[in-house]
């Protein structure tokens, strides 16, 4: 499963951060950094879980 | 006449449930939460949903009042204080149509979800008229403090909301991956 | 050389008469002549084509953002019509029933509107050029850059010059066509050469032509392949052949074919300060980098006199500008600040 970030839509809300610190990292203004593009099978539910929840649906998965 | 008591708890804790999904979305949509709030909006939502409902065929299959099946989708129609019960209705109606598009929102796209989500903040104070205009219970302290704090928590995150749209004191710093074991 | 030996200026009947009528195009023609496009992302023209779906309108991309850039305007001055037969070429061969050319000035409606192009003049900003703000303003939308490509829209968009080649190639032919330039890279190319240097101008050479000769007498760095491209050495510089991989390779940019020599008396990092800061509000301000990035970039590079703590931070927040924009304008901010503190590092020595 791949993650991606449609950067328009991003405003920097940043629930995915707190939703996958493993993958991902604030800059100084907020904004995801994407560490790892890959979703390890234990982290499934909490990607799918931070691609719903994200406020602008900015946050895709690809499996 | 045990039906009648089970609508009015039953609708009761559906406007708890209800205050509580809306404080929390206001905190979110300050920013000031994370991903277990968010999730526990989700999954309050889709509690008080299952609450308002029985409240609603609690009251529509008592028959203490005469009510049909039909004025638990279509407001001001029904033959007990229509507009009071309409009321209720219309919030049940907000309620629903919220958590469906809220489910359906990464089909809908983000226009569709914003244009019902803008009518959410309607939905509580809807609500709050019919629980206390209707409530027979109004008076009573089992109505009275559920229904107070709910009042003041929604109107306190509001509040914090109006303030201003700030993020929490400083974004998720730059820092190396936090690794979550065993989870 | 080709595109300027078929300029026939704005008329249609001298152009006729100088070049001849055109043959239909075929994918395989476009794929066998190895043309790459010309308006700096030198991506394989025929595999663009095959990537839109259903396609309704080609775009002719003639906006020319990049302030060092001329040849765009030059081709549509001296040479319309050659870019109106590839434009049309591409329509018939994609099935697309509109042809649209987009620019920033006036003039040339007239021109090519009997010829079936729309000439619509859009806002004179540097992403306006970029392609899916381009098919987002050309529809109606707004010209910022879009999450959805042009490509799935049924639009493809293409540099100007891009069509003049495929009116040359409708012409004489895909071995034609890869009888001048590299095997990687056919064909000729359009070089506005600018800056402290004997002849400014529009030329054209084959691909792979070596760039001293072009800029002979000349001494200073060269800012390569405009402003989101990147600084060469002066030595550097004048060993680089005009190919796209070949000047990657060397660290330069080749772009839509800016060259820009720096004048003796000027510093490289004020310049770089000059562009930057030009990027910076040219943004479009809907991604992270672009907002918030691009300007404390600038910030930066201000303080590197003053404040010591500036490099490393400009460092690593240049850094956080790669592949994480709307679009490849931060990218191209990176470049150029990465490069300029590499060639210009005398001047940061020198400030300390």
């Amino acid at each position: 499963m791949r993650l991606t970030v449609d950067r328009i839509a991003c405003d920097g809300a940043g629930l995915c951060l707190r939703t996958l610190p493993e993958l991902l990292a604030a800059d100084e203004w907020g904004y995801p950094i994407v560490h790892r593009e890959e979703v390890p099978d234990a982290l499934r539910r909490h990607a799918k879980n931070a691609a719903h929840l994200c406020p602008r649906i900015a946050l895709h998965l690809k499996d | 006449m045990t039906l009648w008591y089970a609508t009015r708890v039953f609708g009761i804790v559906s406007f708890v449930l209800l205050s509580a999904v809306m404080t929390l979305g206001l905190l979110g949509a300050s920013r000031r939460t994370g991903y277990g709030a968010a999730l526990l909006h989700r999954s309050l939502s889709l509690l008080s949903v299952v609450f308002v409902a029985l409240h609603v065929v609690a009251a529509i299959g008592d028959g203490f009042v005469p009510l049909a099946w039909k004025d638990g989708f279509v407001p001001f129609l029904s033959g007990y204080r229509p507009l009071l019960t309409g009321l209720g209705t219309v919030a049940a109606d907000l309620l629903l149509a919220l958590v469906v598009t809220s489910l359906l929102r990464r089909r809908l796209g983000l226009h569709a979800w914003r244009a019902v989500h803008l009518l959410a903040p309607l939905c509580w104070p809807v609500a709050l008229v019919h629980a206390v205009a209707i409530g027979t219970d109004t008076p009573t302290p089992w109505f009275l403090f559920p229904v107070s704090a709910s009042f003041a928590a929604v109107l306190a995150a509001g509040a914090l909301r109006l303030s201003g749209r700030g993020r929490a004191a400083a974004p998720v710093p730059v820092e190396p991956l936090k690794e979550r074991l065993n989870r | 050389m080709r595109l300027m030996q078929a300029a026939a200026g704005t008329s249609y009947a001298a152009h006729t008469e100088r070049n001849g009528g055109i043959r239909p195009l075929t994918l395989a023609e476009v794929e066998a002549s190895g043309l790459r496009g010309r308006g700096g992302g030198w991506f394989p023209t025929a595999r663009k084509m095959a990537s839109v779906r259903g396609c309704s309108t080609v775009i002719v991309n003639g906006m020319e953002g990049e302030p060092l850039s001329e040849k765009d305007g030059w081709l549509l001055t001296h040479a319309p019509h050659l870019v109106a037969d590839g434009a049309i070429a591409a329509a018939e061969l994609l099935g697309a029933r509109e042809i649209v050319l987009a620019v920033a000035r006036d003039g040339l409606a007239g021109v090519l509107g009997p010829r079936g192009v729309r000439v619509v003049r859009g806002p004179d900003r540097y992403l306006s050029g970029q392609e899916s703000a381009l098919a987002g303003w050309v529809r109606g939308g707004r010209p910022v850059p879009a999450a959805r490509r042009p490509a799935d829209r049924g639009i493809f968009v293409s540099n100007a010059e891009t069509f003049a080649h495929l009116g040359l190639i409708a012409r004489h032919g895909a071995d034609w066509f890869r009888s001048a330039g590299t095997a990687a890279a056919p064909g000729t190319l359009l070089l506005t050469i600018s800056g402290a240097v004997a002849r400014p101008g529009v030329v054209e050479v084959p691909v792979g032509s070596p760039l001293a000769p072009l800029i002979a007498g000349s001494s200073g760095a060269v800012l390569t392949g405009g402003y989101g491209g990147a600084w060469i050495g002066a030595q550097g510089a004048r060993s680089l052949w005009l190919e796209p991989e070949a000047m990657r390779e060397r660290g330069a940019v080749l772009g839509p074919g800016i060259v820009s020599v720096l004048p003796a008396t000027v510093s490289g990092l004020s310049d770089t300060r000059r562009i930057v800061r030009w990027m910076a509000a040219q943004g479009a301000g809907q991604c992270g980098p672009c907002r918030f990035g691009l300007p404390a970039v600038a910030a930066d590079l201000d303080a590197l006199d003053l404040d010591p703590g500036a490099l490393p931070r400009l460092r690593a927040r240049a850094e956080l500008l790669r592949g994480r924009g709307g679009c490849a304008h931060p990218d191209g901010v990176e470049r150029l600040v990465s490069s300029a503190l590499d060639v210009f590092a005398h001047e940061l020595r020198a400030a300390a």
